[in-house]
């Protein structure tokens, strides 16, 4: 995989870059869960490359972890209470994980609403709802021109914030989801960006091969998968695109893409995979049609 | 459920912590009955101060062990402490209680259970629960006393009540640019001064 700019300057001094200056500017704010989801979403961004603005988290982190110890002592519980702890964890009440706790939107962006949310489903789609997706195709089209050109790998992340609730959303709210590799050769990376307001989505990426082709799937809770669109890649590997859902996004387990072969190259998880059906949770690498 | 086997007990009082996490992970409930037996007390008074209560602390207390009883796999040595990896889950289970009661219509004489940080002199009998958590307690309120009152107001309303510190700025009328500098001047004040003094933190 292709190193990034940043990542290669940050490592190189190991210590942090001018571009760190955001994020140290709010890691406490961060540490104490106290940023707002916009803000904290630009400083996971920028956290999952940079080691020493990671480092710096670690030490806010330790501080925290002490609040606790400050507080007086109270007199320590009763038998009764231990008592009833054992027996409810005697009678089985709470069963042990055996999995991996639940995955997580990457996190969610919420700006003012400039437009109403549509209430219809895509396929019926308003002319409430085209006007602004005509505007969004058009300031994205604009947008990605000059980004392809002027903008590194990382300023695309965060520029997406603001362009994935321009473009999709009307300004109401984004969740964003990561696009994990699933297979060995993949070297691309990205985000998608769900409006919750009116089935729209968008893929946004980079170093993805070029010379694939790569199709998106929705696949419901009852394990159906629906095509949605064959990703446009750049000659760079980039992508940026938008598409409809074929469901209403709540009704979503999973977003695949898949190689020709409908082989998964990507997935985005968007529910947990507790309430996977049977159908859908052996799909990885595997064929999809 | 108790130690029935006091054999069997008096060699799990000898475990270490992360030794018998993992006894916990595989499903032994007399490992943490241990656990419970050393942390009960630190957890309940935190899991008190934070919901303003005993009761309340004392329910969240059986949910805490009982979180830690299904996710003891998830409990990683490395990443720190057992105890700090229990008084983690009780700050994030008092946060969403919180925040449910936040929702919720409150009495006019609702209890504001913050200025925790505040009044950190204990005036509980004194028996520690370890000497290495009693040190670190008056650590913490020495360096916690250094901050100026704004400053760790900020950081209650966010720690305590899970506030923003958008919302911190309207509750306390401050400009947001305000909050922002009091909360990271200080936790940066308090870090210095723990790391000054070397305090095993996590």
């Amino acid at each position: 995989m292709n190193s990034r700019p940043n990542e290669q300057i940050v490592q190189a001094s190991n210590r942090p870059s001018p571009d760190c200056g955001f994020t140290l500017d709010n890691l406490e704010g961060y540490v104490l869960d106290a940023l707002d989801r916009f803000e904290r979403g630009v400083v996971e961004h920028h956290l999952r490359w940079c080691d020493p603005c990671q480092a710096e988290v670690a030490r806010v982190e330790r501080v925290v972890a002490a609040f606790p110890f400050a507080v007086p002592l109270v007199d320590g519980p009763g038998p009764d209470v231990k008592a009833s702890l054992m027996d409810r964890i005697a009678s089985g009440e709470a069963e042990q994980a055996v999995s991996s706790p639940k995955p997580e939107p990457v996190r969610v962006v919420e700006l003012p609403k400039p437009f109403p949310p549509a209430t219809s489903r895509w396929r019926y789609a308003s002319a409430a709802l085209i006007a602004p997706l005509a505007l969004s195709l058009l300031v994205m089209g604009v947008w990605a021109n000059s980004l392809r050109t002027d903008l590194n790998e990382r300023d695309i992340e965060l520029a997406s914030q603001i362009q994935f609730n321009q473009a999709i959303a009307g300004g109401g709210q984004v969740a964003l989801y990561s696009v994990e590799r699933s297979c060995p050769t993949c070297e691309g990376s990205g985000q998608l960006g769900m409006s919750e307001s009116n089935d729209m989505g968008m893929v946004m990426g980079w170093n993805f091969d070029p010379d694939k082709r790569h199709d998106v799937w929705g696949v419901g809770r009852d394990g159906e998968k629906m095509k949605m669109c064959e990703l446009e890649i750049d000659s760079t590997g980039a992508v940026m695109q938008m598409f409809m859902f074929p469901e209403a996004p709540a009704d979503l387990m999973d977003v695949y893409i898949t190689d020709e072969h409908g082989v998964l190259t990507y997935v985005s998880h968007l529910a947990a995979e507790d309430d996977a059906t049977p159908e859908d949770s052996d799909g990885l690498g595997a064929p999809i049609s | 459920m108790t130690l029935t086997d006091p054999k069997a007990g008096n060699e799990l009082l000898e475990l270490d912590d992360a030794t018998l996490a993992r006894q916990v992970a595989e499903g032994s409930a007399a490992a943490l009955e241990v656990l419970y037996d050393r942390y009960s007390r630190i957890v309940l008074s935190f899991a008190t101060r934070m919901l303003g209560d005993r009761q309340s602390g004392e329910e969240l207390l059986q949910e805490v062990f009982l979180r830690a009883w299904q996710q003891a796999r998830n409990y990683s040595a490395e990443r720190g402490s057992f105890a700090t990896w229990l008084l983690s889950i009780t700050h994030n289970m008092s946060i969403d209680e919180i925040r449910k009661r936040r929702r919720r219509p409150q009495r006019a004489d609702s209890a504001d259970p913050v200025l925790m940080l505040t009044n950190v002199r204990d005036e509980s009998p004194s028996v520690e629960q370890s000497a290495e958590l009693g040190a670190l307690r008056d650590t913490m309120a020495r360096a916690l006393g250094t901050l100026p009152e704004a400053q760790r107001r900020a950081i209650e309303l966010a720690y305590y009540r899970g506030l923003t510190q958008r919302e911190i700025a309207e509750e306390l009328d401050e400009p947001l640019g305000t909050i922002k500098t009091r909360m990271r001047l200080g936790m940066r004040k308090l870090r210095d001064y723990l790391e000054t003094y070397e305090v095993e933190l996590a």
